[in-house]
């Protein structure tokens, strides 16, 4: 009651005053603004971070020449892809289901906090591996590979 | 690489090969160049140093793939580049992006093309 009883004593003052009713626009619009700044509908998160759904990780998003760059962890099928932009350009299996499945006197490859990586999601990269298959006097010693990828291919 | 091959690298994009090298376990390679494909393979194939057993060609940009790394000129670099008995592995996808040759038949033609007239030692798919 007090408290209704005040603010219209302060509106009346208010209402008399230019240079109050200055104050109460300044006071309304940086009490509005603060919380805003505190509480944004949408929060722009710097990866690495996991997804609210649970089901995604984002370790890293470069804007870069041919697009964004990400690099993330789907959780419910379990591999770790490579997009540019939209364009999916590679990925590999993780996690024990999929990594069992190698033969036992394999290595398998670590990134570079050493987590254990599985085979390439596409098999195109294998495919390209049969170009050693070839059969020729010397054995292949050098190789070029034009556009990497996620580097599975050789 | 993992099989011994002393493996170079070209990619147009630094952030795929970084996060190739930081995710995705790409070990340290022979060579690594940050550059499109065609002048680095005109370029190469002009300086002549050094031949390769072996060549992947997988170059996509959006969903099709760029048709300037499928010219019978890039084609003739990529001889030049490539050892005598080398092999070329090439992907590609059924559309040439920001071209007219819309058409799958079309690149398969040229690569076979290439593959009579230039006579590249082999090429798989």
């Amino acid at each position: 009651m007090a408290c209704s009883l005040n603010i219209l004593r302060l509106l009346r003052i208010f209402k008399t005053s230019r240079r109050h009713h200055f104050l109460l626009s300044l006071t309304v619009s940086v009490l509005v603004t603060l919380p805003a700044l505190f509480y944004p509908p949408i929060r722009f998160q710097q990866p690495p971070f996991t997804h609210e759904s649970g089901s995604l990780r984002v370790l890293s998003s470069t804007p870069s020449t041919t697009g964004q760059i990400i690099v993330a962890e789907d959780f419910e099928r379990g591999f770790r892809y490579l997009r540019a932009d939209h364009s999916l350009l590679g990925g590999v299996w993780l996690g024990p289901k999929h990594l069992v499945r190698q033969d036992g006197d394999t290595k398998f490859l670590q990134d570079k906090s050493g987590t254990y990586l599985g085979d390439s999601i596409y098999s195109t990269f294998v495919l390209q591996e049969a170009a050693r298959l070839q059969i020729r006097e010397r054995p292949h010693e050098s190789a070029l590979i034009m556009s990497v990828k996620t580097g599975a291919a050789i | 690489m993992q099989l011994g091959l002393s493996t170079s690298i070209v990619e147009i994009d630094r952030a795929v090969y970084d996060a190739a090298r930081d995710y995705f376990g790409l070990p340290e390679p022979a060579a690594a160049y940050i550059e499109d494909g065609r002048g680095w393979m005109v370029r190469q194939a002009s300086m002549r140093n050094g031949t390769y057993d072996i060549i992947i060609h997988d170059c996509f940009s959006g969903g099709g793939v760029p048709s300037h790394l499928f010219t019978m000129e890039f084609w003739a670099s990529a001889k030049q580049v490539l050892d005598p008995e080398g092999i070329v592995a090439v992907v590609r996808s059924s559309i040439a992006s920001s071209c007219q040759e819309n058409d799958s038949n079309v690149l398969d033609i040229r690569i076979l093309r290439v593959s009579s007239e230039i006579a590249l030692p082999k090429l798989f798919f």
